[in-house]
């Protein structure tokens, strides 16, 4: 493979691996209670082209979170990816690096009118997916989480910030990565059936990588309209993520709209 | 064939987490067909449950405490409904670790007790 398709492999994974920033009812600041699984898988369909080729990417996420304690949460993700080209009929899939993130509560505050819940993480990838799917580079991971919840309403802000390629593996190190992602929505309990409310919601998420050698800075910011609807312990989550504004530089491909599909369950 | 083998792929990881749910289910169905006689039930307001999700997660620390029989939260109502085994006592104080455990805070002013 020579240098030019190396880069442009690069970028494309870069943009798979790290824009899973945002997408549904990510539980921010709070710490799920001691001895609680929670379980979510998501089918995430994206599309991104250039004037060269379009790239569709299939991505099935599976996570894993389980309470240790009260204020410390564990959480293990897989991804299994398919990607195919418009004008090729070459076709990458496989599994992703794991993910390993750690979570922990640093305040939280119970009253009858509200909520309110700050969480730091630290998380890595573990380098070692399908050569077809990643670049086998860690990318470790630092983020601030924020949640605030007067009542049946919700506003969720979570930030992070991931230091692509620490070990500077890669022939051309990609830039560092910002990402933001804040989450309103409201939960409309169902009177017709107990236990179960309807939720709608909006996220904002924005995405900025700095200059490599190989790219000039970028950014992206997604506007997505969303539901879930909630049933005791499982709820069920779809999202359409729409940039609304990103860098337009030839050496980067265009995010176009996306849409996530997605369950959770909590044992 | 490698896209056909993708989508199955992906459809046993989207339908793995709805297996699970079902046999879950399945379990906790049983044990209810156990019960035989009339224990105190006394309800609590409990702060910091915003979905039902949360419900469930209360019940799981509550349920371990001995002299519990069995708990059902309330996010709407902010409340917790626990059922006392015969014979046996309630200690608010674990009850309120339990709660905490749970990243819940029991309302000590707020508490109504009944006798059924």
């Amino acid at each position: 493979m020579n240098k030019r398709a190396v880069l442009f492999l690069t970028i494309i994974l870069l943009a798979v691996n790290h824009l899973q920033a945002g997408g549904i009812s990510v539980d921010a600041g709070l710490t799920p209670p001691q001895d609680r699984f929670i379980l979510r898988s998501q089918y995430r369909y994206m599309t991104m082209d250039n004037a060269m080729m379009r790239v569709n990417t299939q991505m099935t996420p599976l996570v894993l979170a389980y309470g240790l304690t009260p204020s410390f949460t564990l959480m293990a993700r897989g991804v299994y990816v398919h990607q195919s080209f418009d004008n090729s009929p070459e076709i990458n899939n496989g599994l992703n690096d794991p993910f390993l993130l750690s979570k922990f509560r640093l305040y939280r505050k119970n009253t009858a009118d509200y909520v309110i819940g700050i969480a730091s993480h630290i998380a890595s990838n573990i380098p070692i997916g399908s050569k077809e799917v990643s670049m086998r580079a860690w990318d470790p991971e630092l983020g601030l989480n924020v949640s605030f919840r007067p009542r049946f309403f919700a506003v969720d802000v979570s930030a992070s910030y991931i230091f692509t390629d620490i070990s500077e593996k890669l022939e051309t190190r990609p830039g560092n990565i910002f990402n933001i992602n804040t989450a309103v929505s409201t939960m409309i309990p169902l009177k017709s059936i107990p236990n179960a409310a309807f939720s709608p919601v909006a996220e904002i998420t924005y995405s900025t990588q700095a200059a490599s050698k190989a790219t000039p800075s970028h950014s992206i910011l997604f506007l997505s309209p969303g539901v879930s609807v909630i049933y005791s312990n499982l709820s069920l989550e779809a999202l359409v993520q729409f940039p609304v504004q990103q860098t337009e530089q030839t050496s980067i491909m265009n995010r176009n709209s996306r849409l996530i599909l997605g369950l959770k369950y909590m044992f | 064939m490698k896209t056909l083998r993708s989508i199955i792929i992906m459809a046993a990881l989207l339908m793995m987490p709805a297996h699970i749910f079902a046999q879950s289910n399945a379990q906790e169905e049983q044990p209810q067909n156990n019960q035989q006689s009339q224990p105190d039930t006394l309800r609590y307001t409990v702060y910091g449950m915003d979905c039902p999700g949360c419900e469930g997660g209360l019940e799981k620390q509550v349920d371990k405490i001995p002299a519990v029989k069995s708990s059902k939260g309330n996010w709407v109502k902010q409340e917790l409904q626990v059922i006392v085994k015969p014979d046996s006592s309630l200690r608010i104080r674990e009850l309120k670790k339990r709660v905490k455990k749970a990243n819940f805070t029991l309302d000590m002013n707020t508490t109504k007790e009944e006798d059924e």
